[in-house]
């Protein structure tokens, strides 16, 4: 007897059924027992709610910019001209799209398209450490000894499954930042990394296309070879959840290597050379390109990890000013400019949702060595599409960039927020492999102003 | 080690809890083809019921052939503060097990005035006297019992055995409300009310004016929360009109007393009654929980418990313990009241009519004994054994993490010793890979990584690896991890490394008793954890034993240490989270341990771990080596061991674990124990009877290669070899020519060990290597240049082959042997010599065989 409602609040996890739920693969159920199963598993999971938002979602895939190191807020996005020299850096405000708004001059392409996004200038989160902000960024928890936290698009991939597409629903470009994962939900959520440059000639996707001197035609013989060897093993190696879902994998990655459509969506030398300029012919503005290409062929969820052009990315402890002026924002300001006109354009911006952050802001003081360090106290995250409000600003932060002084926003808000856009409930528990529920969002909540 | 009164209990509960289940079901039952008897298992309560029982119903006399109700238990007497009462009505179904009636039959009590019972069978005391309560079958049978009620006109209250089971029972003191650490809204209840002084404390505190209102007890805060009167996080949990709530009120009304009048002491014991029930056919069975107390008193206390199944797809079971068992399957209830825990079988025949000889299945050693002797309770005929050179494959993968190569496979299916498949197990054993492969499972276990450890992980995997070469007892090897100290980076600082893991005592403790005792502490930190026993007290005792290591400063240019060893701190501490006050060391279950200040904790606790009688440890390794064979544990998962995950054969988890502790804690024989059974040799292709099962180890799973396993296949099949670039960090370095298995460190480069999963060893991994397939593994296979550079090298296996000429039969023989380990059946080798004589290219033919075997099911799985 499942538990009534009215005690649910207070009951303990049903542990055992958890395991099941990750274990289906060890059971010898008919299907009706898997899908009876599941059901419940499903009622089980998430304590009586259901894993998306009544109504279609409002974005239907999202591009999520990573800016790896963690951004100068105040250099970028949050200018504070009127601070004293120490803090103000070296960089003046310009204006932008949206009447009284004003960023970085090392902006200049994304000024231009502000009015299309909304910039949240207030997230603070006590998190200041690489990896421990990252977690906290990319999954809406605070990082925990016991337990990694699923990253939104493991989430999103985990929700809307592998249906869409012959592509796989989450993708990272070229590969995943740390915590982009699928922490406690099976690996089967974690992102596919894309691998390589966009921007190199010849660029390919690992493993995706056969090697050259295998021609589909070859490729087919072998599957079918592969098809009759099975059969010959069926009375040896049964069907088992487990062997059959090995083969669901391999049948995937038949139709990926053989499904023009899907071949094609990885084939950024098919832009034309205008859009290609448009974007930047760098690494970043390839990988955006490379995105919208992925999103519009039916992926759920892009991550595209900046790391400006070298290990240390964006995090700019030594010679802040020039790092910036020159390598790392350039490329991003077209790229991100041109992706968001792009999809505009196209009539896919409001389906889309195109998020910009790091791991967190940077300290206001300007240290020793012409660097800024890392400030977990304020950032700022900009959010285009998927129904974003357009030309909005929300939040803002004290005179020198130190605290929020206006609607603090914390990363769990904006991980609740993230999913509220993409459909998904943020209140849904999944369950660990050990049994606990575990709500997707720890205790944030969806920002109204983005939803009005 | 002796224990303290106060604790005593305790641990006997534990293992109390431990050890259900486990009766009856590890005694051979009756003749092969006959019904076993049950009659005994099913009703097993006091003697003084049997008058009763045989009660025959007076106006059906024409019935006497029909078999007859019984109710349990027989005349009981309720006590002023015992809480009801849960009457059993059952009949023989004339097969030899019995129907339960409990929901079905009319229940009606006589005298009035004196018990009330409902239409579940459950009493309630409602005046001092003696009723004969009635329960009548559809069909008019009776059966009567006696419940004698004691008068309640003083009744002794006992907050810690009246009030706080409620909490309990209705989830109040539960991890996701006032039982987590910081309670919930100011009120704070201790987890599953472990500790009923503070509990009391917490309402007594308000007692009079806002929890708890003796003027009037219905507007007690306490109640009109639980009644949802008042806003309440938690909703409703109570109705006004339940025993529940009445005790709470009554109790309240009488002054909330902690404790009034005799006390029946401390609970001795919790049992579930009928134990171990095993059903004629699949439906419902009502248990009671009965609670045996210091003074002998027995009470039911059924309703005041909570109850879960251990698969819900077979079996479920509500809020009063009425279970239903949906399908010919066995099952475990767990049950917790207050703070015990303990699990209970329901289960039928699963082939009741089947019809096998269980005698006849050859038995090699103890696992074989305890195993088959459970299928045949349960009727569930086990898989033959696996053909040669299936088992040739699956258990050279599993002791060396290697395929067969075709001589090997040849030779053995040619041998024609009756001991040939024991003799190839030492063979193996004695094989230098054998000490690869298990040290890579070790090096999981440890999570041995650079990550980790930092340099230290270079004598640390040294010093595993040497332990096992050198066949180190398992005991000797665990109290080295958990004492040593000095320099973790000198040559015999190996095991010091144990020490860097986890950021605090607490992490430290964590992960010592998941790893070596299969319990789990965490979730006695904060989380919920509604079957489990430890509390947070456990949990501060235990991390109090890790709290005096002094570690090296992690860092350069933060404060400086003395040295860089790892050293006693006499002054280190761990404050219990709770009161903030420095935790004592306190063994699980067990008594507080008096140590001087500049003494090692630890030892002690190494030393409680590792004693033969320690009732975790050896069971914890004996499951951890089955599940390295099986897949799964006999718990699952193999580090659960706790008590509401009993494992699927007690007995048998139990005697493998105490002939691991006869032979001297020697993970070699415990190995080979399990490696040579009859039960690890059964072939993965079930039989009539044991298709559906997956729990009992009726047969072999086929399980994905680990990446290891994988690795080495792949090049040794094709005759190519694995480099890895032993320089961590990508530096400059030559490539080593290497078997996979021999690559232990992760931070070791590979993309074919990372795309089929080897554990990273960062946060955990999986007690057993079970790759997760995913669509990269199936991509770097189908679309990647490494299967068809390996199989299309000039200097590989294929162009060798191929300069002799063979013969197609000959390409498809060997090609087979290489990749399944098996010679081709006649069919095969038609169906795929057609292939290749029809073919354009011999050459290309072979290549897309030997590659399409590579990508094969039979080839990814060991089965």
């Amino acid at each position: 007897m499942r538990p009534t409602d009215a005690e649910r609040p207070c009951r303990g996890p049903n542990r055992r059924a958890l395991l099941r739920v990750g274990m289906l693969g060890m059971l010898g159920l008919g299907l009706d027992d898997v899908l009876r199963l599941r059901s419940l598993a499903r009622a089980q999971d998430g304590y009586g709610t259901e894993p998306t938002l009544d109504g279609g979602p409002r974005a239907k895939s999202c591009i999520l910019v990573w800016l790896s190191g963690g951004p100068s807020h105040i250099d970028t996005w949050d200018p504070k001209p009127d601070a004293p020299e120490d803090v103000r850096g070296e960089f003046d405000p310009i204006e932008t799209s949206i009447p009284g708004v004003r960023i970085s001059e090392i902006l200049p392409e994304i000024a231009k398209v502000l009015d299309r996004a909304t910039l949240v200038r207030s997230i603070t989160s006590p998190e200041a450490e690489h990896d421990r902000a990252s977690h906290h960024m990319l999954t809406g928890y605070r990082p925990s000894p016991a337990l990694v936290y699923p990253s939104f698009g493991s989430v999103v991939a985990k929700v809307r499954g592998f249906d869409a597409s012959t592509l796989p629903p989450y993708a990272a470009i070229p590969t995943a930042p740390l915590f982009s994962s699928s922490g406690y939900l099976t690996p089967a959520f974690d992102p596919f990394s894309v691998g390589g440059d966009p921007n190199q000639p010849g660029f390919r996707v690992r493993d995706l296309t056969p090697p050259d001197r295998l021609t589909l035609d070859r490729l087919r013989r072998r599957r079918e070879m592969v098809s009759a060897l099975d059969r010959f093993a069926s009375g040896s190696v049964v069907d088992t959840p487990l062997t059959t879902s090995r083969d669901s994998f391999a049948e995937q990655a038949y139709d990926l290597l053989t499904s023009g459509e899907a071949q094609q969506a990885f084939r950024i030398e098919q832009e034309p050379d205008e859009v290609r300029d448009r974007f930047g012919r760098t690494q970043f503005g390839q990988s955006m390109l490379l995105a919208r290409r992925l999103v519009e062929a039916g992926v759920g969820f892009v991550t595209v990890n900046d790391q400006g052009s070298g290990p240390v990315g964006w995090d700019t402890h030594v010679d802040n000013f020039p790092m910036l002026r020159d390598t790392l924002a350039p490329p991003i300001d077209q790229g991100i400019a041109a992706l968001i006109a792009d999809l505009d354009g196209r009539g896919l911006l409001d389906e889309t949702l195109v998020v910009v952050m790091g791991e967190f802001g940077r300290t206001p003081k300007i240290n020793g060595n012409a660097g800024r360090d890392h400030h977990g106290r304020a950032s700022s995250v900009l959010l285009a599409g998927g129904g974003m409000p357009r030309g909005l600003v929300l939040g803002a932060t004290d005179a020198i960039g130190d605290l929020p002084s206006d609607r603090p926003v914390t990363p769990n808000d904006l991980a609740a927020s993230l999913y509220s856009a993409l459909g998904i409930n943020p209140e849904h528990r999944f369950q660990t492999p050990d049994g606990q529920p575990i709500r997707l969002v720890d205790g944030g909540h969806a920002v109204d102003e983005l939803f009005s | 080690m002796p224990l303290s009164p106060t604790r005593n209990a305790r641990a006997l509960l534990l293992i109390l809890g431990l050890l259900a289940g486990c009766g009856k079901s590890s005694t051979p039952e009756g003749g092969v083809g006959e019904v076993p008897p049950q009659g005994e298992d099913h009703l097993e309560s006091a003697q003084a019921s049997q008058p009763e029982r045989r009660a025959t119903p007076a106006e059906r006399p024409a019935a006497e052939v029909a078999p007859a109700v019984e109710i349990e238990p027989g005349r009981t007497t309720l006590l002023p503060d015992d809480p009801g009462l849960q009457l059993v009505a059952s009949i023989a179904d004339g097969r030899g097990g019995r129907r339960d009636l409990t929901g079905l039959v009319s229940w009606a009590a006589e005298p009035p005035g004196v018990v009330a019972i409902d239409s579940f069978g459950y009493v309630s005391a409602i005046g001092a006297g003696v009723a004969t309560v009635t329960a009548t079958t559809e069909e008019g049978s009776k059966a009567t019992t006696e419940v004698a009620v004691e008068g309640s006109a003083d009744r002794p209250w006992s907050f810690e055995a009246d009030i706080v089971p409620i909490f309990t029972k209705f989830g109040c003191n539960g991890g996701g409300c006032h039982g987590k650490a910081d309670g919930q809204n100011g009120f704070h209840l201790s987890l599953f009310g472990y500790d009923p002084e503070r509990d009391y404390r917490a309402l007594a505190r308000d007692v009079g004016a806002r929890r708890i209102s003796i003027m009037d007890p219905d507007d007690s805060l306490l109640l009109r929360k639980a009644t949802g009167r008042s806003p309440h996080g938690g909703g409703r949990v109570l109705f006004a009109d339940s025993d529940a709530y009445r005790t709470l009120r009554d109790w309240i009304s009488d002054g909330a007393p902690e404790q009034r009048g005799s006390s029946h002491g401390e609970v001795l014991s919790v049992e579930v009654r009928p134990g171990d029930v095993r059903l004629a056919t699949p439906g419902p069975q009502h248990v009671r929980v009965v609670a045996r107390f210091e003074d002998g008193h027995e009470r039911d206390v059924t309703r005041l418990s909570r109850f879960d199944v251990g698969d819900d797809s077979t079996a479920s079971i509500d809020e009063n313990g009425r279970a239903e068992l949906l399908r010919r399957a066995e099952t475990d209830l767990i049950v917790r009241y207050r703070t015990a825990v303990v699990s209970s079988r329901l289960a039928t025949l699963i082939n009741p009519d089947l019809d096998f000889d269980f005698n006849a299945l050859p038995r090699r050693n103890l696992i074989d004994e305890h195993l088959f002797d459970r299928l045949a309770s349960l009727r569930v005929p086990p898989s033959p054994p696996a053909d040669d050179a299936s088992f040739l494959r699956r258990v050279t993968l599993d002791l060396i993490g290697q395929q067969p190569r075709p001589d090997q496979i040849r030779s053995f299916l040619e041998d024609e010793d009756p001991e040939k498949r024991a003799k190839l197990v030492d063979r193996l054993m004695d094989h230098p890979l054998f000490v690869d492969f298990w040290h890579n499972k070790l090096g999981d276990l440890l999570q041995i990584s650079q990550a980790r450890f930092g340099n230290g992980v270079y004598r640390y995997n040294d010093w595993v690896r040497d332990q096992l070469a050198a066949r180190t007892p398992w005991d000797e090897f665990v109290r080295s991890l958990l004492t040593s100290l000095g320099d973790p980076n000198d040559l015999e600082g190996g095991p010091v490394n144990y020490a860097l893991e986890g950021q605090d005592a607490r992490e430290r403790a964590e992960l010592t008793a998941q790893r070596f005792l299969g319990q789990r502490f965490r979730c006695a930190q904060c989380h919920d954890h509604p079957f489990d026993v430890w509390t947070q007290d456990d949990y501060y005792g235990l991390a109090a034993f890790f709290a005096k290591v002094r570690r090296p400063s992690p860092s350069p240019g933060q404060m400086m240490m003395a040295s860089d060893s790892v050293t006693v701190d006499p002054d280190g501490v761990v404050n219990h989270l709770r009161t903030g006050e420095p935790a004592t060391p306190v063994l699980p279950g067990g008594p507080a341990v008096d140590l001087s200040p500049d003494q090692d904790p630890r030892v002690a606790l190494a030393e409680w771990m590792t004693e033969p009688g320690n009732p975790f440890f050896s069971r914890s390794t004996a499951n951890w080596v089955w599940a390295q064979f099986f897949g799964r544990g006999l718990a699952e998962p193999a580090d659960d061991l706790s008590a509401g995950n009993p494992p699927v054969h007690p007995a048998l988890l139990d005697a493998l674990a105490a002939d691991f502790v006869a032979h001297g804690f020697d993970l070699r024989h415990l190995i080979r124990t399990v490696a040579t059974s009859e039960a690890y040799g059964l072939s993965s292709t079930p039989v009539p009877g044991n298709e559906r099962d997956r729990r009992l180890f009726s047969h072999q799973i086929p399980r994905p290669l680990t990446a290891h396993q994988m690795a080495d296949a792949l090049a040794q099949a094709t005759d190519t070899e694995l480099r890895f670039s032993l320089v961590r960090g990508g530096g400059q370095g030559l490539a080593e020519t290497m078997k996979a298995v021999q690559v232990s460190d992760p931070a070791i480069p590979s993309t074919l060990l990372d795309t089929f999963g080897r554990c990273p060893r960062v946060g955990g991994c999986s007690p057993v290597a079970s790759p997760t397939l995913s669509l990269r593994q199936a991509l770097l296979l189908i679309g990647g240049n490494e299967l068809d550079n390996r199989i299309g090298r000039f200097d590989g296996y294929l162009s060798g082959l191929l300069q002799f000429d063979p013969m197609p039969g000959e390409i498809v023989e060997n090609l087979y042997l290489r990749t399944l380990c098996r010679k081709p059946t006649d069919e095969e080798t038609e169906h795929w010599s057609t292939v290749l004589e029809e073919s354009d290219s011999v050459r290309d033919a072979s290549e897309d065989l030997f590659w399409a075997l590579l990508n094969s099911r039979e080839f990814a799985f060991n089965h």
